[in-house]
């Protein structure tokens, strides 16, 4: 049950607020998760008048405001076309006008094509009060559990950078079975993230051009996706996709499983 | 807390919790355009406002967050122009076009899309089509394919942009125009290659070759818009929920968690002592009374084996307690305070194991009342044994037989209104209800033994419905916020959450079904045989019913050739079990898409084997007008069977028609077309599955009607027929208007309540147009009769020249003689009722039917298949459908339409599935997948007017027959893409992925 809403104007405010011990006290975002009913009594401090939702492409960095819509992400022309996807097929355009990054990366599962494409991209997460700051990775490594602060202010990630989304569901707009994001930077190096269960979406790649293949292989992969709790027609598409992808690299041949 | 809100340009100070949403303080406040779906992600999109210009759904923020924020509403949107001596601006443009295109169907979700065509088109007056799919794919249309509301936005667009736009009603053209065009909808390129995106444009009206008859008719043929259009629009306190009582309690259902139990205690102490809580009532606190949820008449063809609340659970979702608070939350709360404790029984899923020796038995009651072969002791709900013919002689005579296993999933009716009901005592101790229901007058019938009251003390009260789709032709809570009501005499709503919607409501029933048929090497069928094993669940709602359409439809199809066609050798089994699944009950198609599953995916192989053209073997077996309708003379829901010949069938023009349509000579057989550039593994197909219906349910279904002419010559028009969205209290008005000569909008339709509106046995069956159309015109009839008497009365006294009733007719709100010389209606009325021997002009008449004419439909499908992954994408669908004449050409398109979205979520996507402790896997509308917008193929629907000889205007039914072929047509699409078997729905990438694997091994 929300028992306190409180909407502060600027930063040092709601930190204050988050820092309360009682009541328990916590962001919100979009809403889209914290309308719903709990028994819990909670305060709520709501974080749109923070000026936190600004999407800015300078100097080889992406800066994501966390306050920034998913229907923001999904209009704008600056940030890889692969991002844009992965936020379009995350929820319904009524619900992206709404819900957050900052509330995507507290809640969202291995189902969730951004949070797959946040981990393909190597976002780092900035939090306060503190100013500090964590990878993506190493935070859902860490299961979000010592998270280095109450609130995420921003996600920022290199560019530039090519993005590739591709999935396989039902039907075109239904959840994806499974998705395969790859982020390529100039350097050579890419980022292979595949998702469609379990508590986070899988890093299966993480290397330069010529390394992915080797450590890559069919053997590691089957085992890790195994391990995700992938059924054996999912572990199968996520090849096909991954193939077809970057066929180049030589993963499993180019040639996908049929 | 005390805030400002910004509400369509007015600051409102309101009071409220900090935990509320923007939909409940809306609601609150009287703002009861935003809807309610009962989803907990707000996947429906029904309560969308607009905040700032944009859509956002408003059960998922809060309304602190919308302070200081602009918020839209559709009471601020447009209005009714007339409203008395104060003239308003008057409706929006869009919504003006929404009414125009025929996009509203129950209005449900309509105000969310009218405000998202807003606030697209304020930002871009110009938008593509794919631009208007995205726009509205926040919000689920369970009713119309979603083909009219785009049309309604480019529309609404184009006379924004000030340019001229055509009349609704041009696009009915003759035949001919249509069907040697070869292409005549350019289908372009694989949807596959656009995400899905249908890419066609969009058409207003439907093409309709009409009768000779239909050119006569002034309202009956012509797409006038629906009669409630205006008010849904406009977001009117239309429906069920849209009233606030005073003292009203909030009704709540504590379900079961687990699927089979003995409640061994059950204390409600806890949550009688919470703050709030009005009442907790357990199966000690109520009667017990035996009864079936079914919505059918007298004697319900079914077993009565339901209690309101009984000692036993049968199904995870089964009823335990109710309880009533003055919040929803309190409600909820004492819900988490009522201890049960349960005596776990064994557990039965499998409908294979349930009729097993040794398998536990789930109705045990003593009260149990059987019908027919229903036989509690083996879990059988009932039985079907139907032989026509000499079935074991015609496989005898068979070059070949062909054998196989085929599989029909459970699935969601998913209307965007959940069930909901208000109860209430009024002054005269009279208990009423106000419900969302397809059954008014059974529900009253049913609900008073339940409640221990005499029928004439209830009144169902049906305001609009926001969907039903069968799954509203069901007692499902009316009982349960009358007893609450009954135990605290305060008015109760009850409403179904989403998540209740998949656990404890109806849904289709799944099936196992056996198919074999015998064949001559010339592709003649010698004989035909089903044996359907479904399963109903936990209870024998609907279970006869249902399953005997399954095969009386679909195994009538196909009767054979040559001596076959005149002595057809058809055999139709059925065992419907019980199994601790949530019960399965009505779902529009009633039984029939499932067999026509396997029966459409059977000829497809067998044409396949015979190297015969599908649809040449389809026409060389089907049945033809003027012979018996196999069935007919064995089985009739239960009761006896009479013969019925099928006058008219227009399939083999539907098929000539839908193949000029969807360019299927320039596709089948082209290894071309098959093929997709620089894309190897994506594999074209096309298939077609050939369909047949009822009309009604013949001696048996009565529809009611009453018609009385008011002062000004307008009519008031009572039915008990339910309009679900549908559009059938408009069909109906344009009959009565058709009969007495007016305009339709001088035709005031009214339905239903069980005070004030004649009997009807409610929507269902296909029967509106059909059997409550009847009564309307038999009504309409005597009341022109009566008409035509006073004005020949009336012109001959005018000038002493005598006229004669029957040389008058009824036109142009006129009785006209033959020599011009004529009488307005209103005078007539002004006569009767105020000046000579008065009286009240009126009439009543009911009507049955004793045949049920079939429509008839051949059905197309497009797709692409990836051949590595298995994803399958619906490119296109076609569908032709001889259904009589067309009173509304608009309305009826939308039937095709909605009925074929709703299809192709049976196809392909939708399931109801449950883990091994019978638990529900899909909760909520984004794991149970129904289509949006923005992913639907191309579509389009024809019409191929036949003229039944037994309706007064050659009518028959159009709602149900296009749920039937769009799985077989996918499946044969999918076969033709790749030669994947896939046997068992939905076709899922998996299993596409997995025969496609089998069949290259
Ligand atoms: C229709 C629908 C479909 C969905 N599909 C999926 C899916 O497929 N996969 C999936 O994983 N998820 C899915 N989701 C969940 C979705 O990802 C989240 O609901 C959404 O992103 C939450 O965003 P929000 O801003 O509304 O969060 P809120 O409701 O505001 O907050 C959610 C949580 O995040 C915390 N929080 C919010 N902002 C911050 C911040 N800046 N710093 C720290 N904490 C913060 C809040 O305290 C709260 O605990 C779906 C949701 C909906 C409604």
């Amino acid at each position: 049950m929300i028992i306190e809403y409180h909407r502060p104007v600027n930063l040092e405010q709601a930190k204050k607020l988050l820092n309360r011990e009682t009541p328990m006290t916590v962001p919100l975002g979009g809403g889209t998760e914290l309308s719903k009913y709990t028994e819990k009594p909670i305060a709520v401090v709501d974080l749109q008048s923070l000026g936190l939702d600004k999407i800015t492409t300078a100097k080889n960095i992406c800066k994501i405001g966390s306050m920034t819509r998913l229907q923001d992400l999904v209009e704008n022309n600056e940030i890889p076309g692969g991002l844009s996807k992965a936020a379009r097929r995350e929820t319904t355009i009524n619900i992206r006008r709404t819900a957050t990054i900052g509330g995507l990366l507290m809640k969202a599962d291995g189902l969730s094509p951004l949070l797959g494409c946040l981990l393909a991209l190597d976002v780092k997460i900035h939090w306060e009060p503190g100013g500090k700051t964590i990878y993506l990775g190493e935070w859902l490594a860490k299961e979000r559990k010592k998270s280095p602060g109450k609130l995420i202010t921003e996600i920022e990630f290199t560019t530039p950078v090519e993005v590739e989304y591709d999935d396989v569901a039902r039907s075109p707009e239904d959840r994806p079975i499974v998705y395969v994001i790859a982020a390529k930077w100039e350097t050579g190096e890419i980022r292979v993230v595949y998702g469609g269960c379990g508590y986070a979406p899988v890093l299966g790649s993480d290397g330069s051009k010529n390394m992915i293949s080797d450590i890559f292989n069919r053997y590691t992969y089957a085992a890790s996706m195994e391990r995700a709790g992938f059924t054996e027609y999912q572990q199968s598409a996520i090849r096909t996709l991954i193939d077809r992808m970057v066929p180049q690299k030589g993963i499993f041949g180019g040639k996908g499983l049929l | 807390m005390i805030s400002r809100f910004s509400i369509n340009g007015i600051q409102k100070d309101f009071e409220y919790e900090p935990g509320i949403t923007l939909l409940q303080l809306l609601r609150r406040e009287g703002y009861f355009g935003a809807k309610y779906g009962g989803c907990s992600n707000g996947e429906c999109g029904a309560c969308a406002i607009l905040l700032d210009g944009v859509p956002v759904n408003s059960c998922r923020i809060l309304a602190a967050q919308a302070v200081g924020h602009l918020i839209e509403t559709i009471e601020g949107i447009g209005k009714h122009p007339e409203q008395g001596w104060k003239k308003t601006e008057g409706l929006h443009p869009i919504q003006k076009a929404f009414i125009e295109t025929g996009a509203i169907q129950c209005g449900y979700c309509t105000p969310a899309q009218v405000l998202a065509a807003k606030s697209l088109l304020e930002r871009n007056i110009n938008p593509t089509e794919e631009e208007i799919r995205e726009a509205l794919s926040g919000v689920l249309c369970r009713c119309t394919g979603y083909l009219k509301p785009i049309q309604a936005v480019m529309r609404a667009a184009a006379v924004l942009r000030g340019e001229p736009v055509p009349e609704i009603g041009e696009g009915s053209i003759s035949v001919d125009d249509w069907s040697t065009s070869p292409k005549d909808v350019d289908h372009g390129k694989s949807t596959a290659e656009t995400n899905g995106h249908a890419g066609v444009s969009t058409k207003v009206s439907p093409k309709v070759h009409i009768t000779t008859k239909t050119r006569e008719y002034h309202a009956v043929g012509k797409s006038e818009p629906k009669l409630d259009a205006v008010k849904l629009v406009q977001g009117k306190p239309a429906f069920t929920s849209d009233i606030e009582l005073r003292g009203m309690l909030v009704g709540k259902i504590l379900h079961s968690h687990v699927a089979h139990a003995k409640i061994r205690k059950i204390d409600t102490s806890k949550a009688k002592a919470l703050k709030g809580v009005a009442a907790v009532l357990t199966w000690q606190d109520i009667p017990r009374v035996v009864y079936s949820t079914a919505g059918q008449s007298d004697p319900i063809p079914g077993p009565l084996d339901m209690f309101s609340l009984d000692s036993r659970v049968r199904f995870v979702g089964d009823r335990v307690a109710f309880v009533a608070a003055e919040t929803n939350e309190i409600a909820e709360q004492a819900l988490k305070l009522i201890d049960v404790e349960y005596e776990e029984l064994p557990v039965v899923l499998d409908s294979s194991e349930s009729m097993k020796e040794g398998t536990v038995r789930i109705h045990e009651e003593p009260e149990y009342v059987n019908f027919a072969d229903s036989d509690p002791s083996k879990n059988l709900a009932a039985k079907i044994r139907i032989d026509i013919g000499d079935v074991d002689k015609g496989f005898s005579e068979a070059d070949l037989i062909f054998e196989e296993d085929y599989e029909v999933q459970k699935v969601q009716q998913a209307h965007i209104e959940p069930h909901v009901a208000v109860s209430y005592w009024d002054e005269d101790d009279r208990l009423v209800i106000r419900t969302s229901t397809q059954v008014p007058f059974h529900a009253r019938r049913i609900l008073a033994p339940v409640l221990g009251l005499p029928m004439k003390r209830i009144r169902i009260i049906k305001p609009r419905v926001g969907g039903g789709f069968g799954g509203k032709q069901e007692i499902l809570i009316e009982d349960a916020a009358a007893h609450l009501t009954i135990a605290t005499g305060r008015p109760v709503l009850m409403e179904y959450t989403r998540e209740e919607e998949f656990i404890a409501a109806r849904s289709r029933h799944p099936m196992k079904i056996h198919l074999k048929t015998g064949v001559k090497r010339d592709g003649t069928i010698t004989a035909n045989e089903m044996y359907a094993l479904s399963d109903t669940g936990a209870y024998g709602c609907h279970a006869l019913t249902v399953t005997g359409n399954t095969g009386q439809k679909s195994m009538a199809l196909y009767v054979g050739d040559g001596i076959y066609r005149k002595n057809p050798n058809i055999r139709f089994y059925a065992d419907i079990v019980y199994t601790n699944h949530p019960p399965a009950g009505a779902f529009r198609g009633y039984g029939v898409p499932q067999g026509f599953w396997p029966v459409e995916r059977q000829m497809e192989k067998i044409a396949r084997a015979l190297n015969i053209d599908p649809i040449e073997f389809r026409i060389k077996n089907a049945v033809r007008s003027g012979e018996l309708h196999p069935f007919s003379t064995s089985w009739s829901e239960g009761r006896e069977p009479r013969p019925e010949i099928i006058h008219t069938v227009g399939l083999e023009e539907c098929i000539r028609q839908g193949k000029a349509v969807i360019g299927w000579d320039q596709k089948f057989n082209n290894p071309q077309w098959h093929t997709v550039e620089d894309k190897p593994y994506l594999r074209r197909g096309i298939g077609i599955a050939t369909v047949m219906q009822g009309t009604a349910i013949p001696y048996l279904d009565m529809g009611g009607a009453s018609i009385k002419l008011n002062d000004d010559g307008s009519f008031n028009l009572l039915v008990g027929a339910t309009d679900l969205g549908t559009g059938s209290d408009t069909v109906l008005a344009q009959m009565a208007a058709e009969v007495v000569g007016v305009p339709t909008e001088d035709i005031i339709c009214y339905s239903s309540d069980t005070d004030m509106t004649p009997f009807d046995v409610g929507a269902y069956a296909s029967s509106t147009t059909y059997i409550s159309g009847g009564a309307v015109v038999r009504a309409a009839e005597k009341v022109a009769e009566k008409l035509k008497e006073r004005a020949a009365k009336m012109i001959s006294e005018k000038d002493g020249v005598p006229c004669e009733k029957d040389q008058i007719k009824l036109a142009d709100r006129k009785a006209i003689a033959p020599d011009g010389r004529c009488v307005s209606i209103s005078e007539i009325a002004y006569n009767s009722l105020h000046h000579t021997d008065q009286e009240q002009i009126m009439a009543v008449a009911s009507y049955v039917s004793p045949s049920s004419p079939p429509p008839f439909a051949a059905q197309f499908a497009e797709v692409t298949v990836d051949t590595q992954t298995g994803k399958v994408i619906v490119d296109n669908l076609v569908m032709a459908v001889d259904s009589g004449v067309i009173v509304n050409p608009v309305a009826a398109t939308g039937q095709i339409e909605g009925g074929m979205s709703q299809a192709l979520g049976y196809a392909v996507s939708e399931e109801m599935r449950y883990d091994e402790k019978g638990r529900s896997i899909d909760t909520n509308l984004i794991d149970y997948h129904i289509f949006r917008s923005n992913e639907m193929p191309g579509m389009e629907a024809l019409f191929v007017e036949t003229y039944e000889p037994s309706h007064p205007f050659g009518v028959k039914a159009v709602a149900e027959i296009p749920l039937d072929g769009v799985a077989p047509a996918v499946g044969n699409a999918v076969l033709d893409a790749c030669n994947a078997e896939i046997n068992t729905l939905p076709i899922t990438p998996e299993k596409v992925y997995s025969a496609l694997k089998k069949s290259r091994k």
